[in-house]
């Protein structure tokens, strides 16, 4: 159990600059972390977060500055060496081997090198501790038949493998929806207070920081713009102001007109989701909650013909959307956000003007000034030559929003559209998508953040367990749509 | 000299310098630094081979370069031999840069020209401008279908491309060995070999000794470069190569385009094993099996890709072997050791494009950042 020392800080960084080429990532920041405490550090896409955690996490060095364990000077070389000095980071992206189980995932970052023991060992250890952490975990799974979300639990199990007495956490509810963030903040919570650890937290949602933080950073362009106050002496919107450096509005739905019926889901099923029935209206937004792995993705996947359905229809108009190939989906315009957007929205090492003709009919040649206009038109911040992988995640978004909804689509299909982005563009990707009903399209909105789709659409449906566990209408009753979500309803 | 001072204030750097700065980083840009580069250092490496085998190396290079492009009999044999490497070469560099690895165009090449002769064969007295044509199509669709074969394979079965088309040419070896002996067999020929082609013989053009399946890869270079870099189907093989997840999310159902790529490449195998066959060999027999299938594989790579690149690779591993030839008849220098040369300047290009990557990425973030700060002071003011 780690040393109780109220005045020592567990680490503290000093100065600490990064710059890759001309990029200035990080600024001389400076912070520090006591034992039993919780330091959020807030802010946008891109304001450098991730850089510190990656530095602190022995990935990364720092151009220049220092960093101090309990005011040991402190220099990771590798995560090996963090893990040492017990400073381990939970990612936000994954860092697991697909094909392996949850328990050899874990053995992987262990130093032992005996397999057939130490399995056991490892998979009886992490039951133990997903068991006192309240999670369930499968410890024989490969994780590549995992939901994302049980994917994000293991992350989290494996750096608490080590015992580390800093945990690193970069936006680990980023993929969480309500009812489990919940629980994995209270989780954390514990973790700093009454295993007295010292845990720096990177989010961007301020409602987490308010709850489970004791002080917050705010970074923007990878400066300090507020150091390390208490949480209780500011209210989320002077954090998000803060944070963004103005005032941001979230888009509010106002009731529209509701036409005729555009999609018709008929009892669809797979082998391994349904029965699923819904309907989107003309004009109307749909929302999709649920815990993520509860059938979102399959239904993703069939929605976009990309898996078959053993029974049931997916009617729009005259065409049944499970049968039809991309091309013939984005002919009958169809609008399609993927939720894995790093790999089937974009592809990078293409130029962005190139991007945004994927699956339309614009002719090669006149790529260029189609492109020049829509980005602008859609303030995508980067040049229609530049590769579309400099990007940032924010304005990649904006980008596919540019290419699937320039056509007014009839029906949108808009899966976590909205996850990981910056406040900044979040606003205006929900913007956008909710003035696109205003031409009658049909949105359907599948998100696992819940005050997100209580603030943008008309109707909510929840999915438990592969099938529809309720359906709410305005004014939405929050805790009940949390109870269906959790299966109780 | 005439000195731009506003230049000088900033940059220091003398114009020469400045100027092979710029040219070096054109190169990198587009690549061809890497190749250029690559025969370089790889020339650089057979100089020592052969100094060690007592050899003057430039007086090797010199009849290397001379007997295989200057000399009459020399360029006649470098362009019949780059003709079959290029063609294939380009079929490749289509399905290289959509990440579909066809290892097998050697076997598709075999049983389109097994095909071939198994229609050439018997309609060879009929006129040439009937039995080029057929021919030349039996070649491409029996190139097609064993390149399909393998496309089955590694879509339906999620076979690894690499060895579901590699596997098929160890096939396709013992079928031509069966077809030259049992069914197609010369009855007048002591060797296994089959007839020949008669009337299908590719005529000359003019009096240059030269067929005319050489003006058909001249012609075929700059449609294929139009192809990949201005057509919606250079696009998406681009794409594929690039990101085949978003290709399968917003174009055309998975597995599709390697499909497509590997009987595209497996037709062009085959029209090279006919261009061959009715040009050069005349009768389908154990020389049908000359590794150019391979050989293309890395004319594609040292193309890198690209249609035009595959020609000037093609020309110049072609004249390498000619070349490499020529010295072993007039200088008794082997022709492994100058052979070797070339998987040498192969290594040098693979690593030049992993370190060409990373300088892009590099490059890539800086720009970003400049024009993100660009456009954000234009958004702010």
């Amino acid at each position: 159990m780690p040393l109780n020392d109220a005045d020592t800080p567990a680490i503290t960084v000093a100065g600490v600059s990064r710059h890759f080429g001309l990029i200035q990532a990080l600024t001389d920041v400076s912070l520090e972390c006591h034992y039993g405490e919780i330091l959020a550090v807030l802010g946008e896409n891109g304001a450098g977060k991730t850089t510190l955690m990656r530095i602190l996490a022995g990935l990364d060095r720092a151009s220049s500055g220092q960093l101090f364990k309990r005011s040991e000077p402190y220099s990771p070389h590798s995560p090996r060496d963090a893990v040492n000095a017990g400073v381990t980071l939970v990612q936000q992206h994954f860092a697991l081997v697909p094909t392996m189980t949850a328990a050899e995932n874990i053995l992987l970052f262990r130093s032992q090198r005996r397999l057939r023991t130490t399995r056991d060992k490892a998979a009886s250890d992490l039951e133990a501790l997903s068991t006192r952490l309240g999670f369930k975990i499968d410890v024989d799974k490969p994780v590549g038949e995992m939901s994302v979300g049980a994917r994000q639990r293991l992350e989290l199990l494996r750096a608490l493998d080590s015992d580390p007495d800093v945990l690193l956490l970069d936006e680990p509810t980023a993929v969480l929806t309500d009812a489990e963030s919940d629980s994995l903040l209270e989780i954390v919570r514990s973790l700093a207070h009454d295993d007295n650890r010292s845990i720096v937290f990177i989010t961007h949602r301020l409602r987490e920081v308010v709850k489970v933080a004791d002080r917050v950073v705010v970074l923007r362009n990878g400066k300090v713009v507020v150091p390390a106050a208490p949480v209780d002496q500011r209210t989320a919107a002077e954090l998000a102001s803060e944070m963004v450096g103005s005032e941001v509005h979230d888009a509010i739905r106002t009731p529209q007109i509701i036409g005729k019926p555009r999609l018709i889901v008929d009892s669809l099923t797979t082998s391994e989701v349904g029965p699923i029935s819904l309907t989107v209206h003309e004009g109307e937004v749909l929302g999709i909650a649920g815990v993520e792995g509860n059938g979102q993705t399959e239904l993703e996947r069939v929605l976009i013909g990309a898996r078959h359905c053993t029974g049931g229809r997916v009617r729009f108009g005259e065409i049944d959307l499970a049968d039809i190939p991309p091309r013939r989906r984005i002919a009958s315009n169809i609008a399609y956000i993927p939720s894995d957007r790093e790999r089937t929205a974009l592809v990078g090492p293409m130029r962005c003007d190139e991007n945004l003709l994927l699956g339309r009919t614009t002719r090669l040649a006149r790529r260029h000034e189609k492109a020049k206009t829509l980005m602008e038109q859609w303030s995508v911040l980067g040049l229609p030559e530049s590769v579309a992988n400099t990007l940032s995640g924010g304005n990649a978004q904006k980008l596919v929003a540019a290419r699937e909804l320039e056509s007014h689509p009839e029906l949108i299909l808009a899966f976590q559209p909205t996850r990981g982005l910056d406040p900044g563009a979040t606003a205006f990707l929900r913007q956008v998508l909710l003035d696109m009903t205003a031409f009658g399209s049909a949105v359907l909105w599948v998100s696992a953040d819940l005050d997100e789709l209580l603030a943008v659409t008309d109707r909510i449906v929840v999915m438990y367990s592969g099938s529809i566990a309720g359906e709410f209408k305005q004014p939405f009753d929050r805790g009940a749509v949390g109870l269906a979500m959790a299966g109780i309803a | 000299m005439i000195v731009d001072d506003s230049n000088v204030a900033r940059d220091p750097e003398p114009p020469v310098a400045g100027f092979i700065r710029r040219l070096f980083h054109r190169g990198m840009e587009s690549g061809i630094a890497i190749v250029v580069g690559s025969v370089v250092a790889g020339l650089l490496v057979g100089a020592i081979l052969i100094l060690w085998a007592g050899e003057n190396p430039l007086n090797v290079y010199r009849v290397i370069f001379t007997e295989s492009l200057l000399k009459g009999s020399g360029w006649r044999g470098t362009l019949l031999q780059a003709t079959p490497l290029g063609i294939i070469g380009l079929g490749l560099a289509f399905s290289f840069r959509a990440g579909v690895w066809n290892i097998g165009a050697e076997g598709q090449l075999i049983v389109g020209t097994v095909a071939a002769i198994a229609i050439v064969g018997a309609i060879s007295d009929l006129p040439g401008y009937i039995v080029i044509p057929v021919g030349m199509l039996t070649a491409m669709v029996g190139g097609a279908a064993w390149g399909a074969i393998s496309a089955y394979l590694h879509v339906k079965f999620e076979v690894n491309a690499v060895i579901a088309t590699l596997l098929m040419v160890f096939i396709a070896i013992p079928l031509l060995n069966w077809a030259v002996r049992v069914p197609f067999k010369d009855p007048a020929s002591f060797l296994p070999q089959s007839r020949t082609v008669g009337n299908g013989a590719l005529p000359e053009i003019f009096n240059t000794n030269v067929h005319i399946g050489v003006l058909a890869f001249f012609v075929l270079v700059p449609v294929a470069a139009w192809v990949m870099n201005y057509s919606r189907f250079g696009y998406l093989v681009r794409g594929h190569g690039a990101n085949r997840y978003a290709v399968y999310a917003n174009e055309s159902r998975p597995g599709r385009l390697p499909f497509v790529l590997l009987a595209l490449s497996g037709s062009l195998a085959g029209a090279a094993g006919f261009i061959q066959l009715a040009g050069v060999q005349m009768r389908v027999g154990s020389g049908t099996a000359a590794g150019f299938g391979f050989t293309a594989i890395i004319v594609a790579i040292l193309g890198r890709n690209r249609p035009i690149g595959v020609f000037f690779a093609a020309i110049g591993l072609s004249a390498m072997l000619v070349g490499a030839e020529a010295a072993q008849r007039l200088l008794g220098l082997p022709v492994a050791l100058t052979q070797s040369i070339q998987p040498i300047i192969v290594m040098f290009v693979v690593a030049g494009e992993a370190l060409r990557a990373r300088a892009l990425k590099r490059e890539g973030e800086r720009e970003a950042a400049i024009v993100a700060s660009q456009l954000r002071s234009e958004v702010q003011t």
